[in-house]
């Protein structure tokens, strides 16, 4: 055998080996996005109620969720079971929180053009730089057949993420989030969850009276920008590794008298709102910074040249305050800068 | 001032504040505080979060017994220690060091009714039972009974919408004649660009569920469960006409 073809059979025998050692590797993690793809499907596409226990910090909390898709519009009531009775419903573009120990209920209307919500991260080749997927693993939860998916976050920018998808309806059965240490940060379990066809209206309304209550609501007639209006005048230097500024729109909070310039930036997983309020008087700002835990959330509030700002993530507090340091106004009618190395995506909002 | 100073005067701040700091050292940092500005507003800074972060429903309860009675015994102090007041050029002078107690009291009181405001008052919310859509409040004649213990602050008619900096508090004048112990503390009319505005405007509620509306699906029911959850385990959820800013 000459040697030109003794090379070329060594190399495609080395070429097999390689395929063999990687294809089920790659399998594997098809196998795993398949499996959290199909998780998100079910949950923006299905309804559903049940009840789960919330913990964190070693504190549990049973909630119930009732979640209905009936023509592309969304409706979702959760119920806190224990001690307060709070509420949280979210009618298509109105959020509300019924807050039966204030007597208030707090009104939050998305303006309806060009909103937000169509939009949500997508785990996709880009994100799966920036986590390790774990070998899928059968497992049992609840009385239920389930999968259990892994991500592992790579840098310390992001948290981990498990969560046993139940393997005939996809929904999460359990999630935990995790630190880069393996610390379980918070854990949300269901004790009962079924797929429901449908679920009527009255299901979505407050379980308590709600007369005399305080009505606090935000102004809808703000209108919506997209990422290439030039009025939107807030940008990112850069953004941490991995995330990618994807929206960009200006919106009223319950109560406020000034809409707030709202930023999102998401790896493919978790997401980051930037909020930016009106400008305050010189002097009237204090440099003080705040940073607080919601569930795994973190919220990190400051000011930047005067103006308010608040990060809202399922990040650690160094990404959220990563975010803010970079942060900074621009000259209104001036091409954005990119937030390298991240480049924003597409706009979204068209 | 070296970082080592500065490290250490930050952590008897602390201690001070979680009242952990031995009565001796207590008076010491009092009477910094009574005379150094920066220090006080390192002060006033770090109650503020404080209270934020331990999410207490008054930080003033916590701050009372020995700041209070340190306060209390250095004013006692420093007013016998000037003597009785003339009009000269120096009146300012000696009144500075108990005013300026006075006005840390006062200023640790104000930080704890917005604290209470901020951090939602709950059932006790003296507005919570307004039924008219909220623009702003008005918190009138709060009467704070714990700093100093033996004495009554009031605060008057402190409105949110109308402001004033924690600085003018302390600079404000004692109703009490000027050879006395003040037996009440009346702060002045709010004014702009007050108080309110060394809190943030943090109103968790309105952030979190804009924010659930772009977060994955998996995600979202998160920080809204947590919003929703127990009061005294989870963020308070203030309307942002309230909250101070």
């Amino acid at each position: 055998m000459s040697t030109p073809r003794r090379q070329r059979i060594v190399q495609r025998w080395r070429i097999a080996f390689v395929v063999a050692l990687v294809a089920p590797v790659a399998a594997l993690a098809d196998d795993a996005r398949e499996w959290l793809e199909g998780m998100n499907s079910a949950l923006a596409e299905k309804s559903y109620e049940g009840t789960f226990f919330h913990e964190r910090g070693g504190v549990s909390e049973s909630l119930r969720i009732h979640h209905r898709i009936r023509k592309g519009e969304v409706a979702e009531r959760l119920v806190s079971l224990d001690g307060s009775g709070r509420e949280f419903i979210r009618l298509g573009d109105e959020l509300s929180y019924v807050l039966p120990d204030q007597r208030t209920i707090l009104i939050e209307r998305r303006p309806r053009t060009g909103g937000l919500l169509p939009s949500f991260p997508r785990f996709d080749d880009r994100t799966a730089r920036f986590y390790r997927l774990e070998p899928v693993q059968r497992a049992r939860f609840n009385d239920r057949d389930a999968r259990l998916v892994t991500l592992v976050p790579l840098d310390p920018y992001r948290y981990g993420f498990r969560v046993w998808i139940d393997s005939r309806t996809k929904l999460p059965l359990k999630s935990e989030l995790y630190d880069r240490r393996g610390q379980v940060l918070e854990r949300i379990a269901f004790a009962s969850l079924q797929v429901s066809r449908d679920i009527p209206d009255s299901t979505f309304m407050p379980g308590v009276s709600t007369e005399g209550f305080r009505r606090i609501e935000s102004d809808r007639s703000v209108r919506v920008r997209t990422v290439n209006d030039p009025g939107a005048i807030w940008n990112l230097r850069t953004a941490p590794r991995g995330f990618r500024l994807t929206q960009r729109a200006r919106q009223t909070l319950p109560g406020a008298e000034e809409p707030v310039s709202h930023l999102v930036l998401s790896d493919g997983l978790a997401s980051v709102s930037v909020f930016i309020g009106a400008r305050l008087p010189p002097k009237s700002a204090k440099e003080i910074a705040i940073e607080r835990q919601i569930g795994a959330s973190t919220a990190f509030s400051t000011f930047i040249h005067g103006h308010h700002v608040v990060v809202v993530g399922e990040v650690p507090v160094q990404t959220a305050k990563l975010i803010a340091s970079e942060l900074s106004p621009e000259e209104p009618g001036k091409p954005q800068s990119p937030a390298e190395p991240e480049r924003p995506s597409e706009p979204v909002n068209p | 001032m070296s970082i080592k100073d500065i490290e250490e005067r930050e952590s008897q701040l602390s201690a001070m504040y979680d009242g952990e700091l031995p009565q001796a050292e207590c008076e010491l940092v009092a009477r910094r505080l009574s005379r150094d500005e920066n220090l006080r507003r390192s002060w006033e800074n770090y109650a503020l979060i404080g209270a934020a972060m331990r999410s207490e429903q008054m930080a003033g309860h916590r701050l009372a017994p020995k700041v209070a009675a340190a306060i209390s015994r250095r004013e006692t102090a420093e007013s016998g220690a000037s003597g009785r007041s003339t009009r000269s050029s120096r009146a300012w002078s000696r009144w500075a060091v108990p005013l300026g107690s006075a006005g840390l009291a006062a200023s640790i009181a104000v930080i704890g009714v917005l604290g209470m405001f901020w951090l939602g008052g709950g059932a006790s919310n003296p507005v919570a039972n307004k039924t008219e859509t909220a623009t702003a409040s008005t918190v009138k004649e709060i009467v704070i009974p714990a700093v100093p213990q033996d004495r009554t602050i009031v605060v008057a008619s402190a409105s949110p919408a109308s402001r004033a900096r924690v600085a003018d508090v302390t600079r404000a004048k004692p109703a009490a004649s000027s050879n006395a112990e003040p037996e009440s503390y009346v702060t002045p009319p709010l004014r702009e660009g007050g108080v309110a505005s060394a809190a943030p405007a943090f109103e968790l509620a309105g952030y979190v569920g804009a924010h659930s509306a772009v977060s994955a699906p998996m995600m979202r029911h998160s920080a809204i469960s947590a919003v929703i959850a127990t009061p005294q385990q989870a963020v308070a959820v203030v309307p942002m006409s309230e909250a101070p800013r």
